[in-house]
């Protein structure tokens, strides 16, 4: 049904003016998926003498073998030493090789030191496997077909360097004395470097991967999953993406240099979506990770129930990001995951430079990112921290949140029909009862004031989310509080449908980015836009020159006699100009200051004119600035409760019927009838 | 068949600005022109019939009869080729220049003409043609036929024709195909030299749908005759103020307006059966006719009179011309180019459009808010001649209010089209 769907966009565009995230852009693409029913556990370390079975993979040039351990601690070089030989003897030259050897559950792979190209593996694939029928996935610049879990065992080379599937209790580990020293690298040959798909228990330990066109470490459909001291770096897309998962652990893991995130836990297993504030256990624990250089350090599409704590999440253009955006993600919206004691800061990376200067329209291989280039799969604010876009029941606390230059933490609501649920009942159903307690803002553990520039933007929208009572600078500049524990409330909350429009229309705006079209919209302040440029700003001068012209007008026309008029006007216009100032200020007093002028102002033009003969606009007039000023006690004093719209709507609503009444009220009314013109005119030509 | 069905070109995507810009943009130029027509353009400006000034070697030559009959005999003869080519020639849009002359030269290229000169199918009609010829070789009044019109019938015939016409480009199961062109062009005729042989040559000022066609649009022209009878320069809002109301007429344009935004909703053929088109198509037309009669109703109550529909159609009709100007100038200028190319015995021209994508959005989005705009004024300046001081403002609000509304769609559809 194109028709019916254009219709629809067509509606979409025209009614909604939402929300952020490129549509064109799936998070990931795969195949239909199925979180594990939760019945296993998560894998414990095997040492060699508890593995079922061993298996060697080195290389075969022993100089370069013993240059790479020649630095190792005597024990550690000693042990390599002897499964290099053991290895030469009775092992394999690439992993895939061993991966395939594996005959029975509880084995256990070594990777000696050395790099793994893994070149049976790269090749293009050829006859049935190059003509599987699926369907493809177009990101623009690559394209990928989405294989069923048939495909990837009748040709697992297709699209990963080494992929183990189906395979049980697997534990793959690195030799070396960190995992810098083993790296498996697919040299942008393929989507993935390692994918795990069904590998219930599989644990993967101190090496590297890397270079890929997509994840460095894939893991889908697994129950039970270990992430230990692995690195994985510069991806296209993710460092380690996990998805479709439960009883999974990352811990002491690194990433960095990837497009999209260091560490992506989508769609964890959605073990507490029924629940409420109380949560028995979670399905992914992250700790002790260092996700740096990245887009974001983490993100999470349908990241549910994940815990992640005592991890550093810096340097990021985004430290932390989960969101209920994009479409076939089990589990969404997101809810119920748990970030504290995390290091959450200097996220202020601009990655989006390297696609203002054409550098991200180069092949993968040519970017760069081995010296530091980013290309941002997706348009995320620069400068922040912890971004959730769509997302139920997450607590964020005691966290150490400083130095981002946009915003601490940020959190806005993207309806669902972004991910692509049409239903009108689920279009609200994200980003609510959100709590923000215990962080620490500004400040670093040594005591060091490192300030955020704000540490909270929020959008307004959603049910009972709040934020503690110390946070400092704020949009909006009043927030609702919470209490001591998660769960508890302090003073009013709130519960509204839609952003303010203004921010609704720049949310929308900043959502046209594209990395395959290397488009940054113009508008976004998030991306660059700034005074003028910045369509909040273009948006609040058109509306403020509509009522300043109009509100003019009237007075002069209908009310210029009355001193007490002509007073309010100044004020008014005054306002006026100040609410053009302040919409950077959105986190001071400023904006609601301008509100208070341009009320105070409209009432006393509303009487006026009422006085002057024109009662029914005279009391609209009233009404249209009490809103201004209700608008301000919303901005300044209180986030007002009770209403599912900011005042700012009602404002919108109101004004664009003051205005053309104004006109109608002020408009000059001589005529003159031309004789002439009225008559019939026979045809021309 | 390719190139020739696939207008609605250049989508949104391609605006040097986001399309947030470009929708909210062309709404707020729409209300602010109400508002600076509102408040400065307090008396009638337009002159209509009496305005413009002589353009004297214009008329010489529009007026000379040997260039007249030489302007009527080309064009017979490029219908005749065209019949011609579509009867004998390969069953193949892109080896046969017949669709390409039907769909870009007559569809597209007649209003465009008609916008720079005026009505001029009225000059070259060759069914007119035809029907002048075959009465003087019988030498009889023929030509004034046995009856005239009925008043009542005004416009409909050529409203039926043009929805005729434009079902058979956007619904019929083959639109290019010589056999559709054939069947449209014979029926189309016959019924147009019959109605002819019965009214005289003045049924075709009305009934016929490209002359109906070609004077909507040349209602928009910088060229017309004034009252008098001279050719004149004028303003086109002064050719706009000349459109005389008449029965079908608010049908003739509303079926204009809606046959493209139909278009930019149903790009692909395939998507829906003839029967569900033909429905998509009458529902269109109907909502279009319905939202205007709706306006003008609201603003009748306004303003005290009970019908003014009559008197604000012709501001549809910029709107309508910047709609047909975002659907089809690269059509024009491609179809235009394939045609000649293949009449003249050429290949196949280069793939791809002439025109960079940004270029065509913003001629787009230009065209259509620049026919809006010029709306908002014809209809503000009819208002102030028609209604009472104290109500001519407050009477455009409807129509004002739905111009702000299909500006906002209309340039969204160019982000789908």
């Amino acid at each position: 049904m194109v028709h019916l769907r254009r219709v629809g966009v067509a509606v979409v565009v025209v009614a909604t003016l939402s929300i952020l995230a490129a549509p064109t852009a799936a998070a990931h693409a795969d195949r239909e998926v199925v979180l594990p029913d939760g019945t296993g556990s998560v894998p414990a370390y095997r040492t060699a003498d508890e593995a079922a079975d061993v298996l060697l993979v080195c290389g075969a040039d022993e100089t370069d073998f013993e240059r790479r351990v020649a630095d190792f601690p005597p024990d550690l070089r000693r042990r390599n030493l002897e499964l290099f030989a053991d290895c030469q003897a009775s092992g394999f030259a690439t992993l895939q090789e061993a991966v395939d050897a594996v005959t029975q559950p509880g084995t256990n792979i070594y990777l000696l030191p050395g790099e793994y190209l893994e070149q049976p593996s790269r090749p293009e694939p050829v006859g049935e496997c190059a003509e599987l029928d699926r369907p493809w996935y177009d990101g623009g610049h690559y394209r990928y077909q989405i294989l069923e879990f048939d495909d990837q065992i009748a040709c697992p080379t297709n699209q990963n360097l080494v992929a183990i599937l189906g395979i049980r209790d697997l534990q793959i580990e690195g030799t070396g004395a960190g995992p810098g020293d083993v790296v498996l690298d697919a040299g942008y040959t393929k989507l993935n470097a390692l994918r795990a798909d069904r590998a219930d228990g599989i644990y993967l330990k101190n090496f590297t991967a890397q270079r890929t066109t997509f994840n460095a470490v894939y893991i889908i459909e697994t129950q039970g999953f270990v992430i230990d001291q692995m690195v994985g770096r510069w991806n296209d897309e993710y460092g380690f993406l996990t998805f479709a998962v439960d009883h999974g652990l990352y811990t002491d893991c690194e990433a960095y240099g990837n497009g999209d995130s260091g560490v992506y836990p989508g769609s964890a297993s959605d073990i507490n979506k029924d629940r409420g504030y109380d949560v028995d256990r979670y399905s992914v624990e992250i700790t002790g990770c260092y996700s740096h250089h990245n887009l974001l350090g983490y993100s999470g599409t349908a990241g549910d129930s994940v815990w992640a704590h005592g991890n550093d999440f810096s340097n990021n253009t985004v430290g932390l990001a989960m969101d209920s955006l994009f479409p076939d993600h089990p589990g969404l919206p997101q809810n119920h995951s748990k970030f504290e004691d995390n290091l959450i800061y200097d996220n202020n990376e601009d990655y989006y430079r390297y696609v203002r200067d054409g550098t991200c329209g180069l092949p993968s291989a040519d970017r760069g990112y081995e010296s530091g280039v980013v290309c941002p799969a997706i348009g995320v604010p620069p400068g922040t921290g912890l971004l959730t876009a769509g997302g139920n029941y997450n607590v964020f606390r005691d966290n150490w949140v400083y130095g981002n230059d946009y915003a601490g933490f940020l959190l806005l609501h993207p309806p669902a029909f972004v991910r692509g649920e049409m239903g009108l009942t689920t279009q609200w159903d994200t980003s609510h009862h959100n709590t923000y307690i215990g962080n620490r803002f500004g400040v670093t553990p040594d005591g060091e004031t490192r300030p955020n520039r704000l540490d909270v933007w929020w959008d307004g929208q959603g049910t009972r989310n709040c934020w503690q009572s110390d946070t400092g600078d704020s949009v909006p500049l009043r927030l609702p509080a919470c209490g001591a524990e998660v769960g508890e409330f302090s003073g009013p909350q709130t519960s509204r449908l839609f952003a303010e429009p203004a921010t609704l229309a720049s949310l929308y705006v900043c959502s046209e980015y594209s990395l395959n079209e290397l488009s940054i919209p113009s508008g976004c302040e998030w991306l660059g836009a700034s005074g003028l440029g910045r369509l909040d700003v273009q948006l609040t001068l058109a509306s403020s020159v509509l009522v300043g012209i109009v509100g003019l007008l009237v007075w002069w026309r209908r009310v210029r006699h009355s001193r007490p008029a002509g007073i309010a006007t100044t004020v008014g216009v005054a306002g006026l100009v100040l609410n053009v100032i302040a919409v950077p200020q959105w986190h001071t007093v400023l904006p609601a200051v301008a509100l208070a002028l341009i009320g105070g102002w409209l009432v006393a033009l509303g009487i006026a004119v009422r006085r002057a003969g024109h009662g029914a606009f005279g009391w609209l007039t009233v009404a249209f600035g009490a809103l201004a000023l209700i608008h301000a006690v919303d901005k300044a004093v209180v986030l007002l409760p009770w209403t599912p719209l900011s005042p700012a709507w009602f404002r919108l609503l109101v004004g664009a019927v003051w205005v053309v009444w104004g006109l109608v009220v002020a408009a000059p009314s001589r005529r003159v009838v031309p004789d002439a013109a009225a008559e019939p005119a026979p045809a021309a030509a | 068949m390719g190139r020739i069905l696939a207008h609605g070109t250049g989508p949104g995507h391609d605006l040097p600005i986001p399309l947030f810009h470009a929708v909210a943009g062309g709404a707020l130029a729409v209300f602010a022109s109400f508002l600076a027509v509102g408040l400065l353009w307090q008396e009638s400006r337009l002159r209509g019939a009496v305005a413009g000034r002589p353009a004297a070697v214009v008329g010489l030559i529009v007026d000379t009869p040997a260039i007249r009959w030489a302007l009527r005999l080309v064009v017979l003869a490029g219908a005749a080729y065209v019949v011609i080519a579509a009867a004998t020639g390969p069953d193949d849009p892109h080896e046969n220049p017949a669709a390409g002359y039907v769909y870009g030269v007559v569809w597209v290229g007649l209003p465009a003409a008609s916008l720079l000169l005026g009505p001029v199918w009225r000059v070259v009609n060759p069914l007119r043609t035809v029907h002048e010829v075959a009465c003087r070789a019988v030498r009889n009044d023929a030509c004034t036929g046995w009856y005239s019109p009925p008043a009542w019938l005004g416009y409909w015939p050529a409203a039926a024709g043009l929805f005729a016409f434009v079902w058979m480009e956007l619904v019929s199961p083959e639109p290019a195909s010589t056999k559709t062109l054939l069947w449209f062009t014979g029926t189309y005729a016959h019924v147009q030299l019959t109605a002819a042989a019965v009214f005289g040559s003045r049924w075709f000022d009305r009934g016929d749908a490209f002359e109906a066609y070609s004077e909507v649009f040349g209602r928009l022209a910088p060229l017309g005759r004034r009252r008098d009878g001279v050719i004149v320069v004028r303003n086109p809002l002064n050719s706009l103020d000349t459109v005389v109301a008449a029965p079908g007429l608010v049908a003739v344009v509303c079926l204009l307006l809606a046959s493209t935004a139909f278009d930019s909703l149903t790009p692909t053929r395939e998507a829906s059966s003839v029967a569900a088109g033909t429905l998509g198509l009458l529902t269109a037309v109907a909502i279009t006719t319905a939202l205007y009669l709706g306006c003008a109703a609201v603003a009748g109550a306004i303003v005290g009179q009970r019908d003014v529909s009559a008197g604000f159609v012709h501001s549809l009709i910029p709107i309508a011309a910047g709609y047909l100007i975002a659907h089809y100038f690269t059509v024009l200028v491609e179809e235009t180019e394939r045609a000649v190319v293949l009449t003249f015995g050429g290949n196949q021209m280069a793939a791809g459009s002439p025109f960079a994508p940004e270029l065509v959005a913003v001629v787009q989005v230009l065209a259509i808010v620049t026919g809006h705009v010029l709306g908002v004024i014809a209809a503000h300046d009819r208002a102030v001649r028609l209604f009472e001081p104290r109500t001519a403002i407050s009477g455009q609000i409807p129509l004002m209010v739905l111009m702000v509304i299909v500006t906002i769609i209309g340039l969204s559809l160019l982000a789908v089209g």
